[in-house]
């Protein structure tokens, strides 16, 4: 029966994710290790595979509406998969503790991130035809709801692959997607619009995952009766939940994820020091 | 043209590889719930989680082949990279 808990959980967080785009990646482990009592490390494999799930699950009208921007994605996974690869080996070496902690810590971003809104980059440069994205030929351009094309340029894109590297770190450490961490990397480093690096970001995620996914299953870390009904409720939950929950009030719904976040990072923290609640369910 | 056919073929990969593993899944969490020998649900499950873990892999290799057909050498190169780094991951794992 507790395959159906399983299903349930994962449904229900990635529904009520849908309905404010945002993907339920982070929440997987904390409900696992809360309320499932599986150990972290358990919890962290079949995150990661949800993870890819809904990545892939929800690539394709991205790619048909031409948002991915597929040759700025591939050079970008170079630095997330090595960043992944970096987080495979580190993981050996570090303790639950830590882990616990540096959730805790993703936990609060991603709620901070919430509560303040992304704003749309300000595009204040000019063609400028000597930078690396130009010789590496990633501008471009995608169409909007009305079929005019819009062409955008893009940024810095050493300090992107940086911080890309680190978002692939953290991704194989805890087992999320780590949009949260990529997103400022698109915004701030790149300068991509908004739909571009929303439609980018989550078509890299399913590769760096997978980097960290094949090294966990050959490890044999990932527990398949605990992966398979998180990675199908998760997925059913995007594609059929957010449609039925459109009718929620997205500003009330963004606060309670703002509190469930917070309260989630309090238990984390518990955790970090080997306290823990709410025992049984 | 090649640019966009490439790119319809990264979209059905995904979207009909997913929906693969998704009804692998379901089928082995139903048999674990409904047994029904000799079919073994978690095996079947495991089956639909090591299509999901290759799909992007998959993807990777299909961009390979678009940048081939396009010969976009450096592209092509990043890619290889990419499998090489995933790959090292398994090999080292």
């Amino acid at each position: 029966m507790e395959i159906l808990w399983l299903f349930g959980a994962a449904f229900i967080a990635s529904a009520l994710g849908g309905v404010l785009g945002m993907a339920s990646g982070i929440f997987i482990v904390p409900i696992l290790t809360l309320f499932f009592h599986t150990s972290i490390h358990a919890a962290i494999g079949a995150s990661i595979v949800s993870v890819i799930a809904c990545s892939c699950a929800s690539a394709a009208p991205f790619i048909r509406s031409r948002l991915t921007n597929i040759r700025l994605a591939i050079l970008l996974e170079t630095a997330t998969t090595l960043g992944a690869l970096s987080g495979v080996f580190l993981a050996g070496l570090i303790s639950t503790r830590f882990l616990y902690g540096l959730f805790t810590a993703v936990l609060l971003i991603s709620a901070r991130q919430m509560l303040a809104r992304r704003k749309e980059a300000v595009v204040d440069t000019e063609l400028s035809s000597g930078s690396l994205a130009s010789r590496l030929r990633l501008h471009a351009s995608y169409p909007d709801s009305a079929g005019a094309e819009h062409r955008y340029q893009v940024g810095n894109v050493p300090l992107g692959m940086s911080l890309m590297y680190g978002a692939g770190l953290i991704s194989a450490l805890l087992g999320i997607g780590s949009g949260v961490l990529k997103i400022p990397a698109m915004d701030t480093a790149l300068r991509l619009p908004i739909k571009v690096s929303s439609a980018t970001s989550n078509f890299m995620i399913g590769v760096t995952a997978a980097a960290s996914a094949v090294a966990w299953y050959s490890r044999g870390e990932i527990e398949v009766n605990l992966a398979g009904p998180v990675a199908l409720g998760s997925v059913v939950g995007a594609l059929l939940g957010a449609r039925l929950l459109m009718w929620l009030p997205a500003e009330k719904l963004r606060l309670f994820f703002v509190a469930v976040l917070i309260l989630l990072a309090f238990q984390m923290l518990m955790s970090t020091f080997g306290i823990h609640f709410p025992g049984d369910l | 043209m090649k640019h966009a056919e490439n790119h319809r073929a990264i979209a059905l990969l995904l979207s009909w590889g997913s929906t693969l593993s998704m009804l692998l899944i379901a089928a082995g969490i139903a048999l674990t719930l409904w047994p029904l020998p000799p079919f073994s649900g978690s095996d079947i499950v495991r089956a639909g989680i090591l299509v999901l873990i290759l799909l992007p892999v998959a993807r990777v290799m299909l961009m390979l082949a678009g940048f081939i057909g396009q010969r976009d050498r450096l592209y092509a190169l990043i890619a290889v990279l990419v499998l090489m780094i995933i790959a090292t991951g398994a090999w080292l794992g």
